[in-house]
């Protein structure tokens, strides 16, 4: 899946996934590679800014460990990112909803 | 596992590249902890550690990707809540109307209520002032710990002014000026609002001290010019106060107020 496709929608992924969580950055995007089968292809690097973005936002808190020596920093929802993902998901579901009944419509009769 | 050398080198150029960024440190250590975990993975995998490393880094994406994409993030209004900062930023538009406002009732009318009222605006100009620098902060993700502590200077500093006489006064006007100037260098690190107004915005205070150092060192009085570079910081700052209050009214959840695109982020 092209980066453009997922453009919008990589929120309420990044959300849905930590949900879940806390879950590690790494575990994110394995979390994302598993559960799609590997359909999102984007560089894995570009998941990091997005949680930035979305911990900036209030949205998700982290905090970090030291694991082998390294520094690691775990992702979980805050309050607010519980009640941003139920919102996006219910956003997602109508507009899902709305382009199915648009793409998934049978094509208007013609006569043979 | 054993460092061949590609992803230490991935990892200065990451630095490299994101040098400008306040959480640079943190964004080198997340990358550095995925890139050994994904290299990790690969040779329990059967790669040697050589072809690990390799993909490791490919699948991560360029540094100069990296640093891109950070900085897109972080200007990007639509998950950012911008309701507060909105807020802010009408306060930072106010904020030297109360100064005008204030100082001329406070000069104009010797004493009374006309007189009280002056006063106040001029009081009131100071909360509005740091509840302006919140507001930039705030727009630039918190700054880190160097901005959380220049934030409580500039929070700090009005009250320094019942210290000691004089000596409150100044000690006040640099704390504030420090703080002010570091959250501008961190502004500007961060790359989210126009450089313009940011420098202008830390350009007066240090103006003024300057002016104020060469008049007197030259033996004259600086009294009456020293509070023209202010005029600079108050363009700066009204000029991000407009920024903040003319972007999209976002919340916390990341909703949209007033747009046909909400949910679109």
């Amino acid at each position: 899946m092209r980066a453009d496709v997922l453009k919008g929608h990589l929120d309420l992924l990044l959300l849905a996934i930590v949900e879940d969580g806390p879950f590690h950055g790494y575990a994110v995007i394995e979390e994302l590679r598993q559960r799609t089968d590997g359909a999102i292809d984007l560089p894995e690097g570009t998941i990091y800014p997005a949680l930035h973005r979305l911990e900036r936002a209030g949205l998700l808190a982290s905090t970090w460990s030291e694991v082998n020596g390294r520094r690691r920093r775990s992702y979980t929802l805050t309050t607010g990112g519980k009640k941003a993902a139920r919102e996006k998901r219910r956003e997602w579901s109508a507009f899902a909803l709305t382009v199915q009944r648009v793409v998934g419509a049978p094509a208007w009769p013609t006569m043979a | 596992m054993a460092d061949h050398g590609l992803i230490s080198a991935y990892l200065r150029e990451l630095d490299y590249s994101v040098a400008r960024l306040p959480d640079r440190a943190d964004i080198v250590a997340e990358a550095e902890d995925h890139l050994c975990e994904e290299a990790d993975r690969l040779i329990r995998e059967g790669r040697t550690p050589m072809e690990a490393e390799a993909a490791a880094v490919a699948r991560f994406g360029s540094a100069a990707l990296i640093a891109r994409i950070c900085v897109i993030e972080a200007k990007r209004g639509a998950s950012v809540p911008t309701t507060r900062t909105r807020a802010a930023g009408l306060a930072a538009l106010l904020t030297p109307m109360l100064l005008i406002v204030g100082q001329y009732l406070n000069v104009s009318v010797d004493r009374g209520f006309v007189h009280g009222i002056g006063v106040l605006l001029l009081t009131a100009a100071v909360p509005a002032f740091i509840y302006g620098l919140w507001g930039l902060r705030a727009r630039h993700g918190g700054l880190g710990q160097l901005g959380k502590i220049a934030m409580a200077c500039a929070i700090v500093s009005p009250f320094l002014v019942f210290v000691s006489g004089y000596y409150g006064v100044f000690t006040a006007m640099g704390l504030l000026t420090l703080a002010v100037v570091v959250l501008v260098i961190e502004m500007l690190r961060a790359n989210v609002l126009p450089v313009i107004p940011l420098v202008l915005l830390a350009v007066g205070p240090i103006g003024v001290i300057a002016l104020v150092a060469a008049i007197t060192a030259a033996g004259g009085d600086a009294g009456d010019v020293a509070g023209y570079p202010m005029l600079l910081t108050t363009t700066g700052f009204v000029w991000l106060g407009w920024h903040l209050w003319s972007e999209q009214p976002v919340d916390s959840t990341g909703h949209r107020h007033g747009s046909l695109a909400a949910g679109a982020t």
